[in-house]
C-alpha cells in the first residue's frame, strides 16, 4: 500500500461523518413529491400496467385510433356512426397506460463522501425522494450501485415498499480506498445484462475512474460519460444528476497545499492564489458544459446540482426546470 | 521630528526576514479532495515544487510589514517637534575676581545670584534653564535643567580671585541656546571687567547684558618681579600699584620680606595713577610681598608675593666620577642646591628632586626627574656603541630647550649610540644618532644628552648654562617673576601625588599630575613632599595681577546688546510613541481579521 493511501486511511479514521438518514420525515414535502410524476421522453412500450401513457393501444375507454375492422374483433368498438357516413366497419382503438421502471444507480466511490453537505447523503436523499414520487405513481423503482460486488434492489411497486427503499439507501456505504478500481464502463455493462428498458439515473459527481492513463490537463467528458451513451443506445433513458459541492464548485483554499486524491491517493502540490483559483472554477465550468454538450447530444438528461441546493428546491425546483418531473 | 531612540530603527531589520518567511515554503499542508484531476497539469505545479517562492502581492505581507515598520518607529520613540511657548533661560553667572568687589553688599557675585535667581522665579514648570560659570574656566553648572535644579546650582557656586573666561562661557551658552529645551534667553551677570569677548558669529538668541556694581574704589598691587642681576649682586624688587578709582587716594603700601614687614611707604595715587615701587630684596630672603592697605572694594589685588629667586629651593643630585663641571655650571643657576654623589656612593644616597648621571646609571632609573649625560652601556637606556666626532645634521627649532643656543656650533668629540626608546624623542641629531633626547617616562621628565661632556667644546661654550638653564625650564623648574597669575596652570615636579594646600583647603593630586590648573584663589599652593621631613615637591605663589580684573567701574557691554529676535526653535511638543503603538495594535487586529476570514 502506498504512503498516500495509509495517510488517507488515517485521514478518514480520524474524521468520523455523521451519516443522515435518508427518511423523508416532511409530510407536507411527501404530499408534494405524490403530486410530481417522471417525465418520459420516450413512452413506455410494455410491462405492468402504470400511470404512463403508452405507444401500446389497448381496449381502454380512451379514444386513441381507429383501425379497419378484421373478424374476429370485438363488435361493441365498431364505431356505427362512422359505418353510417362511410359504409366501412371501423374498429375504435382505446389508450393503453403501462409502468416506468425507475433505475436509480448511485455512485458510492470514496469521492462522492466528500464535501459539506456530503454528496452522497445527498444523493441518497435525492434517491430517496425521485423513488418516492415513482412508488407514488406506481411506477417500479429499483436502486443499485455502480460496484458490481454491492447488493441491488430489485424494482419494487407501490407507496408501501418506500420503507425498503429508504432502508436500502440508509444502508449504502462507500467503497473502501485503494480498492478494486471498476470504470463505469464496466459497472453499466455489468448492471444492463440485469435490466430491464427504463429510466436510469445516475447520481454522481462524475469522478469516475479512468479507463487509462491520460495526460495531464486531458479531461475530456466524453472518455469517462461514454458508457451512458452506450445507455441510451441500449434504449434506456439515462438521466446524469451531476452532484458537486460547494467546496468543489468555489474551493476557499490558499496557500501551499499538498492536495491528496481521496480514491488513487494521489499527490498534487499546488500554491493557491486567486489566480490559480480562478483558473481551476473555469476548468471545472469547462468540464461542466463539456460534459451537458456530450450528454444533450445523445439524449441524455443532465442536471448539475449543487449539494449545498435545499433538497426541496432541487426536486421541486430544478428537477421540474429541467423537465425530469412534471 | 527628533528621535529619542534612534537605536529602535535597527528593528527594520525584520523585513528582510519577514520577507524570507514568504520566500522561503514551509511544509505544505496536506488536504483531501474528492478528485485532483482538475487540479493537475497547472503551470504552477512545478513553482510549487520549488523551495522557494517569488514574493506575491499579499494583504497579510503588507499588514505585517506595516507592523514592523510602525513598531521600529515606535522603539525609536519619535518625537514632534513643534514651538512651544516654553522658554530656555541660559544664565551666565560672571565669576571673576571682580566680582568679588563689595560695592554691592555682601559682594557683586552674590547680587549676581540674586538677580538670576529672581528669573528662575517667573520661570514655569515647562521651562527649562541652563547655568554657566564663568570663572577661570568656563564650567556649565546645570544644563537645560528644571528651574529648581538651576535654582540649586546657581545656589551652590560662589565667585573666584582669578580673572574670568567669557569668551568660552558665551560659546557654552550658544551651544546651550541650540538645545530642543524652548525658546531660548540668554543673561549674561557681569560687571564688564573683562576684555571685549567675541561673541559667536550667529547667535542662536538674544544676549541680555545685566550690570552688576556701582563703584571703583579700588586700588591694587598690579605686578611684583623680583630681579637679581647676572653679575651677582642683591636681588631688586619691582612692585606696581595703581589707582582704578575715581577718587584720589593715599594708601600704604607694605613690603613683607617673609612675613615681616621691611618697609612702607605711602603712596599718593590720583585717580587712574600708578606708582612703581623699587626696593632691595636682603640676603636670604625667600619671600617677598607687597601689600597696601587700602579700604577699597576688592581685596584680592591688595596684595602680591613672589618668591625670590636663588632661593635655594631646588636641590639637584649629580651622581658622576667627575661632577666638577655639572656643579659649576648648576650652581651658576638661581635658586639651584647641587649636591654630588659619586657611583659606587648611589645606592643609598638620598636623591633630589632632579638627578643628573654623568657617565653612570643605575639598573633602574630613580623616581625623579633625570638629566643624563654620557650614558654608559649596559643601562636602562640601549647604547649601540660610539662615534666620534659626529656633525650635527639637523634639530628642532621649537624645542624650548635650545632657546638661545646655537647647535651649529657644538662639536661633539665622541657620542653615544643610542637605540632610543619610544617615549625618548630626538630634539638634535647627528650623522651618527641623536644627541638631544627629551621624553616623559612613567611620570618622570627624562633629558638626555648622548655624547661626554668633556670630550665636546659645549662646557667652554655659553651655550652650557643656556642649555642647562632651559633644561631646568623645561622640567618645570621655571619661576618667571617668582609669581604665578591667577587662573594659570602650574607645571608640577615629577612623579607629584597625594595632595596640594592651598587657600580654602586641599585638594587631591591624580597620580601621575605633570600640572595644576586650580589656581583660582590667591594664596600659597604647596604640594608637601612625599617624605616627612623633605622640602615641600613643589610650592608656588598666586596672586591676581590682573589690571582688567582690578578695574572695577562698572561697564556695559553694547556688543552684547541687541543681537537680533529670539530665534524660535523647536521643543518637544508631541511624543508619537503612543500613537505609533496605538497604530500597531490596529494593524494587528487587521491582520487577526484578515486571517479568520481567510481561514
Amino acid at each position: 500500500m502506498r504512503l498516500q493511501d495509509t495517510l488517507l486511511q488515517l485521514w478518514r479514521s480520524a474524521t468520523p461523518r455523521p451519516t443522515r438518514s435518508v427518511r423523508l420525515r416532511d409530510e407536507a414535502f411527501l404530499r408534494r413529491l405524490e403530486r410530481l410524476a417522471l417525465a418520459l421522453q420516450r413512452p413506455p412500450t410494455g410491462g405492468l400496467a402504470g400511470d404512463h401513457r403508452s405507444r401500446r393501444r389497448s381496449d381502454a375507454p380512451e379514444f386513441a385510433d381507429y383501425r379497419t375492422y378484421s373478424p374476429g374483433d370485438d363488435f361493441r368498438r365498431i364505431d356505427w356512426k362512422a359505418y353510417a357516413r362511410l359504409n366501412a366497419l371501423y374498429y375504435r382503438q382505446g389508450e393503453a397506460q403501462d409502468e416506468v421502471t425507475l433505475y436509480l444507480l448511485l455512485d458510492t466511490s470514496p469521492s462522492m463522501d466528500w464535501g459539506t453537505p456530503n454528496k452522497l447523503d445527498y444523493a441518497r436523499q435525492l434517491a430517496g425522494a425521485l423513488g418516492y414520487l415513482s412508488l407514488a405513481r406506481l411506477d417500479a423503482v429499483g436502486v443499485s450501485t455502480l460496484d458490481p460486488r454491492a447488493p441491488r434492489l430489485e424494482p419494487l411497486r407501490g407507496k408501501g415498499q418506500a420503507s425498503r427503499l429508504f432502508g436500502y439507501l440508509d444502508a449504502l456505504a462507500t467503497v473502501p480506498a485503494g480498492g478494486a478500481v471498476v470504470t463505469l464502463g464496466e459497472s453499466l455493462r455489468a448492471w444492463r445484462r440485469t435490466a430491464r428498458r427504463g429510466v436510469v439515473v445516475l447520481l454522481t459527481d462524475a469522478f469516475f475512474p479512468e479507463d487509462a492513463p491520460r495526460p495531464p490537463g486531458d479531461t475530456l467528458p466524453q472518455r469517462c460519460a461514454a458508457p451512458l451513451g452506450e445507455l441510451a443506445g441500449a434504449g434506456f433513458e439515462p438521466v446524469l444528476l451531476h452532484l458537486l459541492s460547494p467546496q468543489e464548485l468555489a474551493p476557499e483554499l490558499t496557500g501551499d497545499l499538498e492536495l491528496v486524491d481521496c480514491e488513487s491517493g494521489e499527490l498534487v502540490p499546488v500554491s493557491l492564489t486567486p489566480e490559480t483559483l480562478a483558473r481551476y472554477q473555469a476548468r471545472l465550468e469547462a468540464w461542466c458544459r463539456e460534459l451537458e454538450r456530450y450528454c444533450s447530444a445523445r439524449r441524455i438528461t443532465y442536471v448539475r446540482l449543487s449539494t449545498a441546493t435545499p433538497l426541496e428546491e432541487a426536486v421541486l425546483g430544478e428537477l421540474r426546470r429541467r423537465g425530469l418531473v412534471i | 521630528m527628533m528621535l529619542a531612540n534612534p537605536g529602535g530603527l535597527w528593528a527594520l531589520a525584520l523585513i528582510p526576514l519577514l520577507l524570507l518567511l514568504y520566500v522561503l515554503r514551509t511544509q505544505r499542508r496536506r488536504m483531501a479532495m474528492s478528485s485532483v484531476r482538475l487540479w493537475r497539469g497547472f503551470g504552477e505545479e512545478l513553482e510549487a515544487r520549488r523551495q522557494w517562492r517569488p514574493p506575491r502581492p499579499n494583504w497579510l505581507l503588507a499588514l505585517q510589514l506595516a507592523v514592523v515598520v510602525l513598531g521600529s518607529g515606535a522603539l525609536a520613540r519619535p518625537t514632534l517637534l513643534q514651538v512651544t511657548g516654553g522658554t530656555h533661560l541660559v544664565v551666565v553667572l560672571d565669576a571673576s575676581a571682580s566680582m568679588g568687589a563689595t560695592d554691592v553688599p555682601p559682594h557683586r557675585f552674590a547680587e549676581a545670584q540674586r538677580l538670576a535667581l529672581g528669573q528662575l522665579v517667573a520661570l514655569g514648570p515647562n521651562d527649562h534653564a541652563t547655568v554657566i560659570r564663568a570663572g577661570a574656566s568656563a564650567r556649565v553648572l546645570a544644563q537645560a535643567a528644571s528651574p529648581a535644579q538651576a535654582r540649586a546650582a546657581i545656589e551652590q557656586t560662589s565667585v573666584g580671585e582669578a580673572p574670568g573666561d567669557l569668551r568660552t562661557a558665551l560659546l557654552l551658552a550658544n551651544a546651550a541656546a541650540e538645545l530642543p529645551a524652548g525658546a531660548p534667553r540668554i543673561v549674561v551677570y557681569s560687571d564688564g571687567a573683562y576684555a571685549p569677548p567675541l561673541l559667536p558669529q550667529e547667535p542662536v538668541a538674544p544676549v541680555e547684558f545685566v550690570p552688576i556694581g556701582q563703584r571703583d574704589d579700588n586700588v591694587a598691587v598690579t605686578a611684583l618681579a623680583l630681579r637679581r642681576p647676572p653679575s651677582g649682586g642683591a636681588t631688586t624688587g619691582f612692585a606696581r600699584v595703581v589707582n582704578f578709582g575715581s577718587a584720589a587716594v593715599q594708601v600704604p603700601a607694605r613690603v613683607l620680606v617673609d612675613t615681616l614687614p621691611r618697609e612702607v611707604r605711602t603712596l599718593d595715587l590720583p585717580p587712574g595713577a600708578a606708582a612703581t615701587l623699587t626696593f632691595t630684596v636682603p640676603p636670604g630672603a625667600r619671600t617677598v610681598a607687597v601689600q597696601v592697605d587700602a579700604r577699597d572694594l576688592l581685596a584680592a589685588d591688595n596684595r602680591a608675593e613672589a618668591r625670590t629667586p636663588g632661593s635655594g629651593e631646588h636641590q639637584v643630585t649629580v651622581v658622576s666620577a667627575q661632577p666638577d663641571l655639572l656643579v659649576r655650571a648648576l650652581r651658576a643657576l638661581p635658586g639651584v642646591q647641587v649636591a654630588a654623589v659619586r657611583p659606587e656612593e648611589y645606592q643609598g644616597a638620598r636623591l633630589a628632586p632632579l638627578v643628573v648621571f654623568d657617565g653612570y646609571l643605575p639598573p633602574a632609573l630613580p623616581p625623579t626627574d633625570v638629566i643624563v649625560v654620557n650614558p654608559p652601556p649596559g643601562g636602562p637606556l640601549p647604547v649601540r656603541g660610539t662615534a666620534a666626532a659626529p656633525g650635527v645634521l639637523g634639530y628642532d627649532p621649537t624645542s624650548p630647550l635650545l632657546d638661545a643656543v646655537e647647535p651649529a656650533a657644538l662639536q661633539f668629540g665622541r657620542l653615544v649610540r643610542l637605540d632610543p626608546p619610544a617615549w625618548l624623542t630626538p630634539v638634535l641629531w647627528t650623522s651618527d644618532g641623536p644627541a638631544l633626547l627629551e621624553g616623559t617616562h612613567e611620570g618622570r621628565r627624562v633629558l638626555v644628552l648622548a655624547f661626554d661632556l668633556r670630550a665636546s667644546n659645549l662646557p667652554r661654550l655659553r651655550a652650557f648654562p643656556l642649555l642647562l638653564a632651559n633644561a631646568l625650564d623645561w622640567l618645570g623648574w621655571d619661576d618667571p617673576g617668582g609669581t604665578v597669575r591667577a587662573g594659570q596652570p602650574v607645571r608640577l615636579p615629577a612623579l607629584a601625588a597625594g595632595r596640594i594646600e592651598q587657600p580654602g583647603g586641599g585638594q587631591a593630586l591624580p597620580p601621575g599630575a605633570m600640572a595644576y590648573a586650580g589656581t583660582e584663589r590667591v594664596g600659597r599652593y604647596v604640594v608637601p613632599a612625599a617624605r616627612p621631613g623633605d622640602p615641600p615637591a613643589a610650592e608656588f605663589r598666586v596672586g591676581l595681577l590682573a589690571p582688567e580684573e582690578s578695574q572695577l567701574a562698572p561697564r556695559a557691554q553694547p556688543a552684547l546688546a541687541g543681537t537680533g529676535p529670539p530665534a524660535p526653535l523647536a521643543t518637544p511638543a508631541l511624543a508619537l510613541t503612543g500613537g505609533l503603538l496605538l497604530a500597531v495594535l490596529g494593524l494587528h487586529v487587521a491582520e487577526w481579521w484578515w486571517w479568520a476570514k481567510r481561514s
